[in-house]
């Protein structure tokens, strides 16, 4: 098996072996008796010590500050810091989206100042004078080019990805890499350095800043869990998370 | 009602066996191995309600297992750091660097997997270790299958920059090569 060669379905995995060796699963793999006799050859299972496990069960129970990490496949410490917020937020969010947005479509021309205080994206255009700032939900076409603007006190690093009409999600700063972009600690409006030009993806394109993430992957899985559950409402709607926010446009040939 | 010593010892004869040889198979260490198979059915012990409720018990202690092993792959790899940032203190300046041991030399995709993040390191396990199918993995971990697909394509893109960029040294490479190649 290589790093490329993922199983496809056409053969049974080692929890199914497992599970029909176990009894678990009536016994219809021919792969089995091999599996077997891999299991058979591992020696050194420590013998039953009831003792042993009641006493490090006790222990775990002593150490276990949340009830709820048996029940998790990850370990509920590891897990990037907005996961833990993430349902909250997102119904939080949700609400926020209801009540929120269709008076903002109202007034599109109304510049765009987020939901909440704590960090702000916003964005410029190049038109024939130059870079001017641009408004939520504007309309704009391929090849436009826009620059982004982020105002974020507290924080020392950004993500900036996006969710195109297609629901294809793209990561644009950093460009590259799983790391984020260190940014200063400033009260001040900054501008993120280079500009980007609009595909011909048509529809809406959510930008969303992620501040204060682990890694670039993080901020990927957010927006696209986000998208995942609600499409593009929901990716605009993380906007409400703290350290995170969006900016919509709508893109037309 | 908590669980009696007869219901896990009748656990433990059971799936004791099928759980040891999968958790050697990626810790490659059998104190390690036994360490979490016993961990696991403490764990089974505390939780022995929602454990009840599972519609397979295997899957269940396969996925507390997992982060048990993992634990001990990242507690290994801070042990590595350790030993690697007071080399010289313990060795004296100017000494040549130990040979690594066998294990470090050779089980290069292990070394690999240690400095992933958690959930890429249950993925990883899943896919090459219980050869699961990718919607199996996504299934098991909580995550979709394209989040799935990004964090493994990220994470071969990652092991061939780390064999490129000679982080591994060329014999560990080699030993890599095959590994990938023959894994588990």
């Amino acid at each position: 098996m290589t790093l490329l060669d993922v199983n496809d379905g056409s053969r049974p995995s080692r929890l199914e072996l497992g599970r029909q060796l176990t009894g678990e699963l009536p016994e219809t793999a021919p792969e089995l008796s091999d599996f077997q006799a891999q299991v058979e050859t591992a020696q050194g299972l420590p013998a039953f010590d009831w003792e042993i496990l009641s006493s490090r069960a006790a222990q775990i129970q002593e150490d276990s500050a949340e009830p709820d990490s048996l029940s998790s496949p990850m370990d509920a410490s590891a897990e990037p810091w907005w996961r833990r917020w993430q349902s909250w937020g997102l119904a939080l969010a949700f609400a926020v989206a209801l009540i929120g947005l269709p008076a903002l479509y109202q007034t599109p021309e109304a510049t765009y100042t987020g939901v909440k205080g704590d960090v702000e994206l916003r964005f410029l255009v190049d038109g024939p004078e130059g870079f001017a700032s641009g408004s939520e939900g504007q309309v704009l076409k391929p090849g436009d080019r826009i620059q982004f603007t982020y105002r974020a006190p507290l924080q020392q690093s950004i993500v900036l990805v996006g969710v195109d009409g297609t629901g294809q999600s793209a990561q644009y700063w950093p460009e590259t890499g799983d790391v984020p972009l260190s940014i200063a600690r400033d009260n001040g409006l900054q501008l993120l350095s280079g500009s980007l030009e609009l595909d011909d993806a048509p529809g809406p394109e959510v930008f969303v800043a992620v501040f204060g993430a682990g890694s670039v992957g993080e901020a990927l899985e957010l927006v696209e869990d986000a998208y995942a559950e609600g499409g593009h409402d929901a990716v605009q709607a993380l906007g409400t998370l703290s350290g995170v926010d969006t900016l919509r446009i709508e893109k037309v040939r | 009602m908590p669980a009696s010593q007869a219901d896990i010892q009748m656990l433990y004869d059971r799936y004791g066996q099928v759980l040891y040889a999968r958790c050697l198979s990626i810790l490659k260490n059998p104190e390690d191995a036994g360490d979490a198979v016993q961990d696991t059915f403490a764990k089974v012990i505390v939780g022995w309600d929602s454990f009840q409720g599972a519609s397979s018990p295997l899957t269940w202690m396969y996925r507390i297992s997992t982060n048990l092993c993992l634990n001990r792959l990242r507690n290994r790899r801070g042990r590595a750091d350790k030993r690697e940032q007071h080399r010289d203190m313990i060795v004296g300046e100017g000494h040549t660097k130990p040979e690594a041991t066998t294990w470090e030399r050779s089980d290069t995709v292990r070394a690999l997997l240690e400095r992933e993040d958690p959930e890429t390191q249950a993925i990883v396990v899943h896919l090459y270790f219980d050869e699961m199918t990718k919607e199996a993995t996504a299934k098991l971990v909580g995550i979709s299958v394209p989040t799935l697909r990004k964090r493994l394509r990220a994470f071969q893109e990652r092991a061939r920059q780390h064999v490129e960029s000679g982080a591994i040294p060329l014999a560990a490479a080699a030993g890599l090569i095959l590994l990938l190649l023959v894994l588990p």
